[in-house]
């Protein structure tokens, strides 16, 4: 009788949700992380800092794409790729490690509902995603002029872009057996996808195929969305970019909220 | 007596023991072949693919030279030498956090004979790694050659230097972070800037002059001599510099092995 007395003190049984216990998961999330801020949060910038120079040397400065210069052009898709990237990082390894730890339990048992732990870790990977982001914003308007054209698309892309990776690499994190696989992922598919929708050049640069391609991937449109943000100019259409990234973010969430709930991979 | 049987006393090399520790580094790495050979294969086409796209009809040459010509060997020595740097140092490092270390330091093996078992293997999955890549950018282009030496010299000297600095890296290291940290820091900031994708005559003059500064610039200078027969530095002060620097830290790993530093206690 008193261990259901306890039971009902954290988790309410009728209804509710357990914001505190969200906090508590997105706390730690953002903690475990900011212990290792050398490795995830300077080392992306650094990485950025060195792409932008290295294009920016190569392509000399006469360059344009558009009506912009090919270092406005490149600064925003550097940043896309950043939160693309480090959201990604942040839930598929913090999973993994938990997994391989045998920490995960811990996660698991306290009184956390799939929705909440789904949110909680979601949540954690978009905030690494968009202060890694921040950073390196900031240091490429030093060298490279930024404009806020349109402050909403820019925080709607990049919101959207983050949460949509750390729910990919919640799902991977949760997919995964060991460590190569989350590298494997991250290495095969990440990688590719972020470097070749326009992070580095627009895409009626590469073969029709390719282009038509282009307008089905999704990085393509956080890319292109991000870009027109900042600069007013955009390749594909911004309506069909915000419809198809809050499908795929529904879809996504749905999944991860589907694998936490069966315990898919991580209770046996 | 087993020490004596194992290790001749007599100051020659423990040949079986450097090749047994030769052998399991080369089997850890094959072991987790996706990860060793194809992401950086992949990491390579990726780059050729960008900087290919986004120069395309633009005919674009640095010294003559078509730009993806320039760029082949730039990214190839790339990969040679981030492998060979990661193989050394999480490979030691490895060893140090699930305290297997002891495993290695035991057995009768001089602090010679730990660096060539290391190095060597290293050195084997920097220059796999350089084949691969190499043969994967052929699919997409030509390669001329210029001069075996070249070629061979400088991806074998880049691949020892390489093995020896993520060594020294892994022993100094107290936690996998750091090695990372001397990876994002340092290597990754002076591979990136020391013309892989550029020729020096891009630069403002100041850099230029940093440039020459740069042990790396050297190596990948003399290694792309050897595809395109066209070079910006000094290519014998170039083979000067890598083998004082291979010399000066072989011995450096041969004392620090020798001298316990952070590995016995």
């Amino acid at each position: 009788m008193t261990s259901r007395t306890i039971t009902r003190e954290i988790r309410p049984v009728i209804s509710g949700t357990n914001w505190q216990g969200i906090w508590t998961l997105y706390t730690r999330e953002v903690h475990r992380y900011l212990k290792i801020f050398g490795q995830t949060l300077l080392a992306p910038i650094i990485t950025a800092i060195l792409f932008l120079t290295v294009f920016g040397i190569v392509f000399g400065e006469n360059r344009t794409v558009g009506k912009l210069s090919y270092i406005e052009f490149l600064a925003p898709g550097l940043l896309m790729m950043t939160i693309l990237q480090n959201a990604f990082a942040n839930t598929s390894t913090s999973i993994i490690s938990q997994k391989i730890n045998e920490s995960i339990v811990d996660t698991l048992m306290p009184p956390l509902s799939p929705l909440e732990l789904t949110i909680g870790f979601i949540l954690g990977g978009a905030t690494r995603g968009l202060m890694v982001a921040l950073g390196v914003g900031l240091s490429l308007s030093i060298v490279v002029p930024i404009s806020l054209h349109n402050p909403g698309a820019i925080i709607l892309f990049s919101v959207s872009a983050a949460v949509m990776m750390g729910s990919m690499g919640l799902m991977t994190g949760i997919w995964a057996k060991k460590f190569d696989h989350v590298s494997t992922v991250t290495n095969f598919i990440i990688l590719p996808l972020s470097f070749l929708s326009g992070t580095f050049f627009p895409i009626n640069r590469f073969p029709d195929l390719l282009q038509v391609a282009s307008h089905y991937n999704p990085f393509f449109y956080l890319i292109d969305g991000l870009r027109f943000g900042f600069t007013n100019q955009s390749t594909g259409s911004i309506t069909t970019g915000v419809f198809l990234v809050i499908i795929i973010n529904i879809l996504l969430w749905s999944t991860c909220y589907w694998m936490l709930r069966v315990g898919y991979k991580i209770k046996d | 007596m087993l020490v004596f049987e194992t290790r001749p006393r007599n100051g020659q090399w423990n040949i079986l023991g450097t090749f047994a520790l030769y052998r399991r580094e080369v089997l850890r790495f094959f072991k987790m072949a996706g990860q060793t050979f194809f992401a950086p294969v992949i990491t390579a086409l990726l780059f050729l693919a960008i900087f290919n796209l986004a120069f395309s009809g633009e005919g674009r040459s640095v010294n003559e030279v078509p730009f993806i010509q320039f760029l082949v060997p730039g990214l190839t020595l790339m990969a040679v030498m981030t492998a060979s740097f990661a193989n050394a140092s999480f490979s030691l490092m490895f060893e140090k956090m699930v305290q297997s270390i002891v495993d290695t330091l035991m057995p009768p093996l001089s602090p010679s004979e730990l660096t060539a078992g290391y190095v060597l293997a290293s050195t084997t999955r920097g220059l796999l790694v350089g084949i691969a890549v190499l043969i994967s950018m052929l699919i997409f282009t030509t390669v001329h050659i210029h001069s075996w030496a070249f070629i061979l010299f400088h991806a074998v000297s880049a691949s020892i230097l390489m093995s020896l600095l993520g060594l020294l890296t892994a022993i100094w290291a107290e936690k996998i972070d750091h090695v990372a940290s001397i990876n994002n820091f340092v290597i990754l900031p002076l591979t990136f800037l020391s013309g892989t994708f550029y020729s020096n005559q891009h630069l403002p003059e100041i850099f230029q002059k940093l440039l020459y500064l740069n042990p790396f610039f050297y190596v990948i200078d003399g290694f792309r001599y050897g595809f395109i027969g066209v070079h910006d530095g000094n290519l014998l002060l170039g083979i000067l510099i890598l083998t004082i620097l291979i010399v000066f830290f072989w011995f450096s790993c041969v004392k620090i092995f020798a001298s316990g530093y952070k590995l016995k206690t």
